[in-house]
């Protein structure tokens, strides 16, 4: 679940004497740490310029023509380094057919993260939050697998409440505020993080509903999912490489699907794919090369390839 | 990052060519050399084939062009060209703010509704009384093109099942994307057809918010945005933030090409007179 905090912290920090507390004091690679940065955050979030001054930067040099004007975005960086990012979001109140937020995840879905972050509430009413506990242990990762997700409680995300959401662990669902809302996010960059999972929930069924679209481990695999469909009698060997190479189960998960995808290949270039994937150190592929050979063996049997 | 395949960089220097033209609908004429990349030569296996080598080579790279389920093999100003699964529909029946060639790879067929509108659509002001009609419904195979023009009937892909395709999507040619209910075929609001613009109108509100006097510079800039909803609320944001400095932006409004600026304008106009 996640943690929620309440600071008493009434004085200011500046924007400059926030990142440098960040760099001398806080060791990053100990999420554990976001607890102490939680006040150093709420009197950052006593700032009530520090968010306005970026937002209009951001603004101006989306207008500036002499460069390519970047576009705006309603997640505006403070700060960041290789370390870390803070960001400001806007929150809008509901309407018909709003955009998807910079996370890729609508309203009201329930998630985990792939980092370590910490989000207190700077301006307007904030988003009401439903923080769930995740036991990652109890499953592999499937869409579709039941989970042990508990609902904890429904907080909100007002001025100065501070929120703590560890790597996968604390899963929430953000529902839209009542009015416009602003909130600051401080995240921990790891590399880890490139190959941590960001999963979706049906709190329901209390079962994986999907993965998050933004997170690059699911991109990634995602690209090698399309050489299923795309590839050539060239890919099988690539796909093959990647199961025997890549660290990140994710990807070795999705070779053992193009593979079964993959126009014009063989019985025989199936089957070594899914005899080394059988062989895979991580239980979700072994699970997946299990459902292919399975497939295979229909195939086998109607005479088809 | 992978080397351009010569039928892409071939691809690119026509539509370079063929956009800068400006012709409205000048991207249809990019109809046969779609299909030659899509369907007549190794681009797209080449291509993909060139990915996975860049996760072999590289497995912590993630470059921007690696969507979630699709990749932009190239963007540009006035057009991007994408690969992979087409996206999902949502709740809405949405206007087609760019014109779309899609050529279908397979084995999934596209399926496309295209429905009638009781009135031109193809317009920034938006109508609430606007509604569709009973759609007729066309499929596509392997190998085939789809042709979206927005000028005409609005077009809805319907992805039940993930369908593989290359797609080449214009120019936004409209500031907003009508949205119909997929019950009523009534339509029911307009948004701003770039998130960049969406984004913006939240900035701009989150100022308001903030009451940030320093940003009255920059919300006078807005006045002259190309998006009409952007206008729109930098002088609602200049009404609230700073009234007496809006009344010049607020009465050059009153000219405005958008009638929802002029009648914004004309509403604070009025409020401070009052």
């Amino acid at each position: 679940m996640g943690i929620v905090l309440k600071p008493s912290a009434s004085g200011r920090l500046s924007l400059k004497s926030f990142v440098e507390h960040v760099r001398q004091v806080i060791d990053l690679q100990e999420p554990d740490s976001l607890i102490g940065l939680a006040s150093p955050l709420c009197m950052l979030a006593n700032d009530p310029d520090v968010v306005a001054h970026h937002f209009n930067e951001a603004i101006q040099r989306s207008l500036d023509t002499s460069l390519p004007p970047p576009d705006v975005s309603s997640s505006i960086s403070l700060a960041e380094d290789n370390h870390f990012r803070l960001t400001a979001n806007v929150w809008m109140p509901s309407s018909l057919g709003e955009p998807v937020p910079p996370n890729g995840i609508p309203a009201g879905r329930v998630h985990n993260h792939n980092t370590s972050l910490m989000t207190v509430g700077y301006a307007g009413p904030g988003c009401d939050l439903d923080l769930y506990a995740y036991d990652p242990k109890t499953s592999q990762g499937e869409i579709g697998e039941r989970v042990d997700l508990r609902f904890i409680e429904r907080t909100r995300l007002s001025p100065r409440a501070v929120v703590i959401y560890r790597e996968t662990i604390d899963a929430h669902a953000r529902f839209a505020p009542s009015s416009l809302s602003v909130s600051l996010t401080f995240s921990i960059i790891d590399e880890r993080s490139q190959q941590i999972d960001q999963l979706l929930f049906d709190p329901h069924a209390a079962t994986i509903a999907g993965v998050g679209p933004h997170a690059a481990v699911h991109r990634r695999a995602s690209v090698v999912l399309l050489a299923g469909e795309f590839g050539n009698a060239g890919t099988i060997d690539l796909l093959d490489g990647l199961l025997r190479r890549s660290h990140c189960r994710r990807v070795r998960e999705a070779a053992v699907d193009a593979a079964m995808r993959l126009r014009d290949t063989s019985i025989g270039e199936r089957t070594r794919i899914i005899e080394r994937a059988l062989r895979d150190t991580s239980e979700l592929v072994r699970r997946r090369a299990e459902m292919a050979a399975a497939q295979l063996d229909t195939i086998k049997s109607s005479g088809t390839s | 990052m992978i080397v351009p395949h010569h039928n892409l960089q071939e691809f690119t220097r026509v539509a370079e060519w063929q956009f800068a033209k400006g012709e409205d609908k000048g991207i249809f004429d990019m109809y046969a050399l779609l299909k030659i990349l899509a369907t007549d030569c190794d681009y797209l296996a080449e291509t993909t084939n060139a990915e996975l080598h860049e996760i072999l080579r590289d497995p912590l790279e993630l470059p921007a062009s690696w969507q979630f389920g699709n990749i932009i093999a190239e963007t540009k100003p006035q057009w991007q060209l994408r690969y992979g699964h087409l996206p999902p529909a949502d709740d809405f029946i949405r206007s087609n703010p760019a014109h779309m060639l899609i050529c279908v790879i397979g084995p999934e067929p596209l399926v496309v509704d295209y429905y009638p509108t009781s009135q031109n659509i193809d317009t920034d002001v938006f109508d609430a009384a606007a509604f569709l009609t009973k759609p007729e419904r066309e499929v596509f195979q392997t190998g085939e093109l789809c042709l979206i023009d927005s000028t005409l009937e609005l077009a809805d892909i319907v992805t039940d099942k993930p369908v593989n395709a290359v797609w080449l999507t214009g120019p936004t040619r409209r500031s907003i994307q009508w949205l119909f209910s997929r019950h009523t075929l009534k339509s029911v609001q307009a948004v701003a057809s770039r998130t960049a613009d969406a984004d913006m109108v939240s900035l701009i509100r989150a100022l308001v918010v903030l009451r940030s006097a320093g940003a009255v510079p920059t919300l006078c800039a807005l006045t002259s945005h190309a998006n009409h909803l952007v206008r729109a609320e930098a002088l609602q944001a200049l009404a609230t933030l700073d009234p007496e400095g809006a009344r010049a932006s607020l009465q050059r409004a009153v000219n405005d090409e958008h009638p929802l600026v002029r009648v914004t304008s004309e509403k604070f106009i009025a409020a401070l007179a009052a």
